[in-house]
């Protein structure tokens, strides 16, 4: 059991949190924090194992949050049905769009599609005023209501809530790592010609991994929609998109921890740099371009270096030999 | 009618410029430059460089811009491209992109985000053609934009370098082992590319204003066109980027003008649907 | 008959790689397909796994008309190959190469294991004695925790050998498993391909090297310019002109 300590110790802090820390900024930065933990493990897991990219995901985000929040204040839903509602939607809208790139076309369509699909679903949120509000947004979202008589409309009571179901997504993340499923996803990153040779059905594999990604990222959207009260289309663009991407590349790709690291520092740094918010993308980009370039398997794979430095490497001959639990990073 | 066909083709032949240097770009270097957009803009403010802060002529301007975006599309793919060309292509389409908004951002930062005028005396002066009355940068963006296009076909047709580009696109491994230089390919690839992308920015820009995000939809409009007239195909570009430029054209004036943008959209997701190896298919 | 080749065909245009090629393999057979190079072997293995789509021509599997399938229903029925080279998964250890062999035969579903049903967790335990056999067997224990990129070039054509038998195939198809290995090697592989094919599995292998082929195989195709020239036992095609002629045509090993 001994290598769960870092989870255990990490969700006690993360649990204890709001007890010493009250402050309303700092509880917003910590839901927002959770939030992307949680897209980041959506996306790494169509990312860091299979490799192909997604730059549907803003799309997929501002979907579900719309989505839930139509149905919500202008339909009356409960956030309880439409939450699922809106990632039932996004899975389904997912399938569309990855249908023909994945399962039919080479390799990199799918990004391209999903390039067009992401701009065109934020064309669509500008345009389509009458059902979004358009450019000056989407105002009143109703809050989620309560839970068995606790109400979740505040900071706390919301971010113990967004805390289990990430807690819960990055359970659910580490078991498909352990799994025949999470090894086909990783085997279709590594040669997919191979594992289509020895029986797996790669189309089928390569959609369904998407969808999942998709569909946990909608739900956060929503999640989103409620806790912020408004939506506007600019939350969704491209950037976003990019920003997503670069959580899980930095983080380190294929990890559960990397995702985890990329989503805070992405979080994070922008508002303890808030004196240099113009020079943010700048920042981000060359950190993007020097990870892709130098350091493929993401700050995560710097810890385990300076880990090696401090205590001696664990593995001498085989090198980082950990069963191929931490497949760091884009491919050597 | 006749002048909005006109406008039609010009802005399509600065479509088919762009465009072409992308589908070139991913022809033989089988990548997609994200940046290229940001590479198009680059031109555009190099060229506003020359004449307003050096004070020389347009066409200076135009050689200039067209010179220091080629050197600068070859260093952009001596510096990123290469060390990552044995990897994934992921990592290139992602470092493209990291690079453009990295480009986009600093011209942000140094330029601000104001569009500014590239001052001509081309863009007031006006000639008629055809019965209608139109400026002389418009005719200069047209005639300027089919000699290069006969310029490239030339090239690669006849050309031993030209050659060269082909046998590559078509089989890499099989041009090296020809003897074939594939570095070179690359770079000269990546320098004509960048080039006629700078060449579309300083022909456009007396006419429709510089300003740093001006890549972005530029992009798009090229990405649209190389989908369109298939990944690699230079002809299929040409026609491609004509008929968008006609359709925006055409829809801006009898269809909606609002909605000009979307057209291109509209194409784009018709084709990846239906036919994503583009109507005319790959090179 | 285990496998039957009808009168399979593959163009690339104007090249004719495959033409008219017809071959019947009995289930239990060790048969080599041998040709100089560029005779069309591998587009022969890859026409019948469903990599390439015949231009004319049918591949009979178990009595099953499996031409046009993709290349992994064609590995799910039970027709599994290797590539030449080594073709492994990089980034897993020899272990989980392995297991992604088992995992194709194993029962239970994805969400069964997420959670860690009973099921799960028995399939588990049966898959993980079935791959550290198959180590066993292929004498690659001592590296189950290597990482596929680091591995010796033996080791990984081993590896890719136990991969394949881990998905229990009826029919294995190996293409040059001798490439670039010392007498010594090829001896342990000549051993390792008769004691699989008495665990009831069909072999049907390409090769350059010659004492390996004439030595366990019962049947050997040969095949020249994507044509059959020649068929029969070992002792037969050694004598058989045309096959001469063909190799020394080329000047390859013989």
């Amino acid at each position: 059991m001994k290598k769960f300590y870092l989870p255990i110790i990490a969700m006690i802090i993360a649990l204890l949190l709001p007890q010493f820390v009250t402050n309303r900024y700092y509880m917003h930065i910590f839901i927002v924090c959770l939030m992307y933990i949680i897209i980041a493990q959506a996306l790494n897991l169509l990312v860091g194992n299979t490799e192909y990219l997604s730059f549907a995901h803003n799309a997929m985000y501002g979907i579900g949050a719309y989505a839930s929040a139509i149905l919500v204040r202008d339909l009356g839903w409960s956030f309880w049905v439409s939450v699922p509602v809106a990632g039932i939607i996004t899975a389904i809208l997912a399938m569309l769009v990855g249908y023909l790139p994945l399962t039919k076309l080479k390799g990199s369509y799918f990004a391209l599609v999903t390039m067009a699909f992401g701009l065109v679903i934020v064309s669509v949120l500008h345009n389509w005023e009458s059902l979004t509000g358009g450019p000056s947004g989407f105002q009143s979202i109703p809050g989620p209501g309560s839970f068995f008589g606790i109400s979740l409309d505040t900071r706390l009571t919301f971010y113990y809530f967004v805390l289990v179901i990430a807690a819960l997504t990055i359970l659910l993340m580490w078991r498909i790592s352990k799994t025949k499923l999470g090894r086909v996803f990783k085997s279709i990153g590594q040669d997919e010609g191979l594992a289509e040779a020895i029986g797996v059905h790669i189309g089928y594999y390569k959609l369904l991994c998407f969808v999942i990604s998709a569909g946990i990222t909608g739900i956060v959207g929503s999640f989103y929609a409620h806790y912020s009260r408004f939506l506007g289309p600019d939350m969704f663009s491209i950037t976003e998109a990019v920003d997503m991407l670069t959580m899980v590349i930095i983080g380190g790709m294929g990890t559960i921890i990397g995702p985890i690291i990329g989503a805070v520092v992405i979080v994070v740094l922008p508002e303890m740099t808030r004196g240099l918010a113009e020079y943010r993308q700048v920042f981000f980009s060359i950190f993007l371009i020097a990870t892709l370039m130098f350091m493929p398997g993401g700050l995560y794979s710097l810890i385990g270096i300076v880990r090696e430095r401090i205590f001696g490497s664990k593995n001498g001959a085989n090198g980082s030999a950990d069963s191929g639990q931490t497949r760091g990073g884009v491919k050597q | 009618m006749i002048s909005t066909i006109i406008t039609g083709l010009i802005i399509g032949a600065s479509y088919v410029l762009i465009a072409s240097g992308l589908t070139l770009i991913f022809g033989i270097l089988d990548v997609i430059n994200l940046a290229h957009g940001e590479v198009y803009m680059l031109g555009a403010f190099v060229a506003l460089l020359v004449v307003t802060n050096v004070g020389l002529s347009f066409w200076w301007a135009f050689l200039i811009s067209v010179i220091i975006v080629a050197i600068f599309g070859v260093v952009l793919e001596k510096l990123f491209f290469k060390p990552l060309r044995n990897k994934p292509h992921v990592n290139m389409l992602l470092v493209s992109i990291a690079v453009g908004i990295l480009m986009q951002n600093l011209a942000m930062l140094i330029w601000g985000a104001e569009p500014v005028l590239l001052k001509t005396p081309y863009a007031t002066q006006t000639v008629s053609l055809l019965g209608t009355n139109v400026t002389v940068q418009r005719v200069i963006v047209l005639v300027v934009g089919a000699l290069l296009m006969i310029g490239l076909h030339q090239f690669i047709e006849k050309s031993k370098m030209g050659k060269a580009m082909r046998a590559t696109a078509q089989d890499r491994d099989a041009a090296a082992l020809m003897g074939i230089n594939i570095d070179k390919v690359f770079s000269i690839t990546f320098a004509i590319g960048c080039a006629f992308a700078a060449a579309a920015g300083t022909l456009i820009a007396p006419i429709f204003l510089v300003f740093p995000t001006m890549g972005a939809t530029a992009f798009l409009k090229a990405f649209t066109v190389v989908i369109v007239g298939g990944l690699g195909n230079v002809i299929g570009a040409i026609y491609a980027g004509l008929l968008l430029g006609l359709v925006e054209s055409l829809g801006a004036v009898y269809i909606s003008s609002m909605y000009k943008d979307s057209f291109a959209f509209i194409i784009l997701i018709l084709v990846l649907l239906f036919k994503p190896s583009g109507l005319m298919g790959k090179e | 008959m285990i496998l039957e080749v009808k009168e399979v065909s593959k163009h690339f245009g104007g090249l004719k790689a495959v033409q008219n090629l017809s071959f019947t393999v009995e289930k239990g057979a060790i048969w080599g397909v041998i040709g100089p190079n560029g005779a069309g072997k591998t587009t022969l293995f890859n026409c019948l796994t469903g990599t390439y789509k015949l231009t004319s021509g049918q591949v009979v599997f178990n009595g099953e008309n499996i031409s046009g399938l993709k290349p992994s229903m064609v590995a799910q029925k039970g027709l599994i190959r290797t590539f030449q080279g080594n073709k492994i998964f990089p980034g897993f250890t020899v272990y989980e190469n392995v297991m992604m062999g088992a995992d194709r035969k194993t029962p239970t579903k994805a969400w069964e294991e997420i959670i860690g049903t009973k099921k799960a967790k028995e399939s588990a335990q049966t898959a993980h004695k079935k791959v550290m056999d198959i180590l066993d067997f292929l004498e690659l224990t001592a590296e189950k925790d290597s990482l596929g990129k680091n591995l010796s070039h033996g080791s990984q054509r081993r590896l890719a050998i136990a991969t394949a038998l881990a998905s229990e195939p009826k029919l294995l198809l190996l293409d040059e498993p001798a490439t670039g290995m010392n007498p010594e090697e090829t001896a342990d592989l000549m051993e390792h391909i008769r004691r699989i094919n008495k665990m009831g599995i069909t072999v049907v292998l390409i090769e350059h090297d010659m004492k390996l082929v004439m030595n366990i195989c019962q049947q050997i195709t040969v095949i020249s310019f994507g044509q059959k020239i020649a068929e029969g036992t070992p002792k037969e095609i050694a004598g058989n002109k045309d096959v001469i002629e063909a190799y020394l045509g080329r000047g390859s090993q013989f």
